[in-house]
C-alpha cells in the first residue's frame, strides 16, 4: 500500500516552495544555502528548519551508530518523528518533519488534522500514514518528470537512481535535533543557544565531514518566512516610523526602505521564475512530444532528425573522449 | 532472433539462421571500451565480422562468443575507414565512420598475429567493395614496412570505394528496413531515444523550417500557457523541466510496452513492437498514411 507510487522529484527551492503551498502551509518559502557561514545564515530571518541533502550510499548511511549526538527514544521527546518507509518520498518527508514541528506555522486544516490524528502513532506508523496521505502525495508527484506515463512492463527506477537522502534540523526546547527517517528516533545534536541557526552550522558541518571523502553532492536548504511578505511588512513598518522622525533620521529610514524595495523586487523576479519553472514541471508534455513527432513524420523528416540526433550524439561522445592516446 | 549457445566454431555459419546474408569477413576479436582518453579491452572472447544482408546493407557486428549474442550491430551507410592503433601494445584497430557518426575499437584475439594483415585486407574489401581487394594490394596500415607487399596510398584506398559508396543520408526506406529487422533485445542498437531526437540541437533547426513553423501553431495548445510564443517554445525545449520529462519518457519507452500510450495519440503501434521501435514504426506508418491522404504534403495536418 505504501508503495502506491511516489515518484522521484528534483531538489529545488522553487519546487519545494510550490510544494509547501500545495500542501497548505502558508507564508513560507524554501531558500537554498550556498555557503554555511554566519552571515548568510543570519540573512535568512526566521528559520523553521534546515534540510540537509546528500547522495546516499547504503553502506555508510546505515546503522544506528551516532557520532556527536544522542539518539532519543521517540516517545521521550514531544517531537513529531516519522520513519521513512519509501525512498522517493524523503524530500517531502523532510519538509513535513519541519513544518509538523513548527507550532508557529499555519499548516492548514488538513495537515493540522493529520498531525492530531497520528500524533500517538509510533515512528513506523507515522511514516506509513505520511506515505498514504493523498494530498501530500499528489502534490509531490505533480512535480515529477514521469508522473504522466507509467508503461506496462516498465521497470521501477528506484534501485539505480541516485538515491538522495534528506535529513532535517529543527530547534526544540533549547536544543538542535536532527530528524533522519532512517534512524530510530530524533538525534539531539547540541544546544541551540540564542541563535539556533548559527549553532546549526557546526552541526551540519560535522555531519558533512562524515561523508565528505567521496561525496561532493551536498545541498542545504532552509524553510523560512515568505520573503515577499516579510519585506512588505518591514517596509510598511519603516514607512510608519519615518513619519514620526526628524529630517535626518527620516532620510536614513528612506534609504533603508529603498534597499528593501530592491530586495522585494529581486524576490518578485525570483518568484516569477519559480512560478514558471513549476508550471513547466507540472505540465504534461507527452501530447506535445507525440504531436511534434507526428508533425515531423508527416513532413517526411523523421529520417533527418534521426540522422541529426546520431550526429549530435557522436559529437558529444567525441568531445568527452579522445581515445587515441 | 539470436541463438544462445550456438556453435563456437566459426565457419561462416550465420547465427541469424538466414542464408540470404553473406559474411564478408569474420575473425576472433574483442571489443574495447573507451573511457575518457583511455581504451580498455573488454576481456570477453568475441567475434568481429562484417556481413551483407539481403538488402545489400553492410553491418559491422560484434558477437560475444560465450553466449552467441550479437552485442554490436551497426549499419555502414557512409564510408568507414580502418585504422590500426600504433601506440597500443596489443593489436588494436579502429573503425571510423567518415561522416564522424561512429567509431569502434577492437582488439585481435586470433593467436597468429601474422594473419592480422590478411584480416585487415578483408575488412577493407568488405567495407569498400570487392574491387578494393582485387585491384589493390594490402593497405598502408603499417608504415614500418613489415608487410612485404607494396603498400597502396591512402588516397587510392579512398577513391577505390567510389562505386559502393552509399549515400550517407539515411532514407525513409532504409529506416523502415532497419526497424523491421531490428531485434530489440540486442543492445547497442543505433536508434536514438526520444530525448536525443528532441534535443534542442536537433529539433530547433527543424522548427525554423517555414513549412514546419507554420504547422507548429497547432501544437502550442499542448504547451503551458506562458510558453506559447515561438521564442518561448525554443526556450522551453531547452529548459531542464522539459528535458527531464522527455528523458523520463525516453526511459519509459525503452523499458516498457508503449503500445497503449502510442495508440492514444493515433500512432499505430503493433503489439509485437516495443519501445522506440514501436514509436518509430508507428510514425512511419503515420507518414505513409498522411502521404496517401495528402500527397502534396504541404498542408498542415489536421490534428484531432
Amino acid at each position: 500500500m505504501a508503495d502506491e507510487g511516489w515518484c522521484t522529484i528534483e531538489s529545488d527551492p522553487g519546487l519545494f516552495t510550490g510544494l509547501l503551498s500545495d500542501i497548505g502551509v502558508k507564508d513560507v518559502q524554501v531558500e537554498e544555502l550556498f555557503s554555511l557561514d554566519v552571515e548568510s545564515m543570519n540573512k535568512l530571518g526566521e528559520v523553521f528548519g534546515v534540510i540537509f541533502l546528500f547522495k546516499w550510499k547504503v553502506q555508510d548511511g546505515d546503522g544506528d551508530q551516532i557520532v556527536n549526538g544522542t539518539l532519543m527514544e521517540p516517545s521521550s521527546v514531544p517531537i513529531y518523528f516519522a520513519n521513512q518507509v519509501i525512498n522517493n518520498a524523503c524530500a517531502t518527508q523532510a519538509i513535513l518533519s519541519i513544518v509538523l514541528n513548527s507550532p508557529e506555522l499555519d499548516i492548514g486544516t488538513e495537515l493540522s488534522e493529520f498531525k492530531e490524528f497520528t500524533k500517538d502513532f509510533d515512528p513506523t506508523m507515522k511514516g506509513l500514514a505520511i506515505s498514504n496521505l493523498k494530498t501530500v502525495r499528489t502534490a509531490h508527484n505533480s512535480n515529477s518528470p514521469n508522473q504522466h506515463f507509467v508503461l506496462e512492463g516498465m521497470k521501477k527506477g528506484e534501485k539505480d537512481d541516485d538515491i538522495y537522502h534528506f535529513v532535517s534540523y529543527i530547534p526544540h526546547d533549547g536544543s538542535i535535533y536532527e530528524l533522519d527517517g532512517t534512524k530510530a528516533g530524533p538525534i539531539k545534536r547540541g544546544e541551540a543557544g540564542d541563535n539556533w541557526i548559527e549553532a546549526c552550522i557546526p552541526v551540519i558541518q560535522s555531519r558533512m565531514n562524515e561523508y565528505s571523502v567521496n561525496e561532493v553532492r551536498f545541498n542545504v536548504m532552509a524553510i523560512v518566512r515568505n520573503r515577499e511578505n516579510m519585506y512588505l511588512k518591514e517596509i510598511a513598518k519603516l514607512e510608519e516610523e519615518k513619519k514620526t522622525k526628524g529630517e535626518t533620521e527620516a532620510s536614513e529610514i528612506a534609504a533603508r526602505i529603498a534597499e528593501l524595495q530592491a530586495d522585494l523586487e529581486a524576490e518578485r523576479v525570483k518568484r516569477k521564475i519559480w512560478k514558471r519553472e513549476n508550471a513547466r514541471r507540472k505540465h504534461n508534455y507527452v501530447p506535445f512530444v507525440m504531436e511534434l513527432l507526428k508533425l515531423l513524420a508527416s513532413k517526411g523528416e523523421l529520417n533527418k532528425i534521426i540522422e541529426s540526433a546520431k550526429a549530435e550524439k557522436k559529437k558529444r561522445m567525441e568531445a568527452s573522449a579522445k581515445p587515441e592516446s | 532472433m539470436t541463438t544462445p549457445n550456438f556453435s563456437p566454431r566459426w565457419n561462416g555459419d550465420d547465427p541469424m539462421g538466414n542464408s540470404n546474408r553473406s559474411i564478408l569477413v569474420q575473425f576472433r576479436a574483442g571489443r574495447c571500451k573507451v573511457e575518457g582518453t583511455t581504451i580498455t579491452p573488454d576481456t570477453r572472447k568475441g567475434i568481429f565480422r562484417i556481413i551483407q544482408d539481403e538488402q545489400h546493407l553492410k553491418h559491422v557486428q560484434w558477437i560475444d562468443r560465450s553466449n552467441g549474442l550479437i552485442e554490436e550491430d551497426y549499419f555502414t551507410f557512409s564510408d568507414v575507414d580502418l585504422e590500426r592503433i600504433a601506440q597500443s601494445s596489443g593489436r588494436v584497430f579502429l573503425l571510423r565512420w567518415r561522416d564522424r557518426s561512429n567509431k569502434l575499437f577492437f582488439w585481435m584475439q586470433e593467436t597468429n598475429a601474422e594473419k592480422d594483415e590478411d584480416h585487415f585486407l578483408l575488412i577493407r574489401q568488405a567495407l569498400n567493395g570487392p574491387e578494393a581487394g582485387q585491384t589493390e594490394e594490402p593497405g598502408p596500415e603499417d608504415p614500418s614496412g613489415a608487410v612485404s607487399t607494396p603498400a597502396a596510398t591512402p588516397a587510392a584506398d579512398e577513391t577505390n570505394s567510389g562505386q559502393q559508396t552509399a549515400p550517407s543520408q539515411l532514407t525513409t526506406e532504409q529506416l523502415q528496413y532497419i526497424l523491421e529487422n531490428m531485434n530489440p533485445q540486442v543492445s547497442g542498437l543505433d536508434i536514438p531515444s526520444v530525448a536525443e531526437l528532441l534535443s534542442p540541437e536537433v529539433v530547433l533547426p527543424m522548427l525554423r523550417d517555414p513549412a514546419i513553423e507554420q504547422s507548429l501553431q497547432s501544437l502550442v495548445q499542448h504547451l503551458p500557457e506562458d510558453d506559447s510564443s515561438p521564442e518561448a517554445v525554443a526556450e522551453l525545449l531547452s529548459s531542464p523541466q522539459f528535458r527531464q520529462q522527455v528523458a523520463a519518457l525516453s526511459q519509459a519507452l525503452q523499458s516498457g510496452q508503449a503500445g497503449e500510450l502510442l495508440r492514444s495519440f493515433g500512432i499505430d503501434a503493433q503489439s509485437n513492437e516495443s519501445g522506440m521501435v514501436a514509436l518509430l514504426q508507428g510514425l512511419l506508418r503515420y507518414h505513409a498514411q498522411t502521404r496517401s491522404m495528402n500527397p502534396s504534403e504541404d498542408n498542415p495536418m489536421d490534428e484531432t
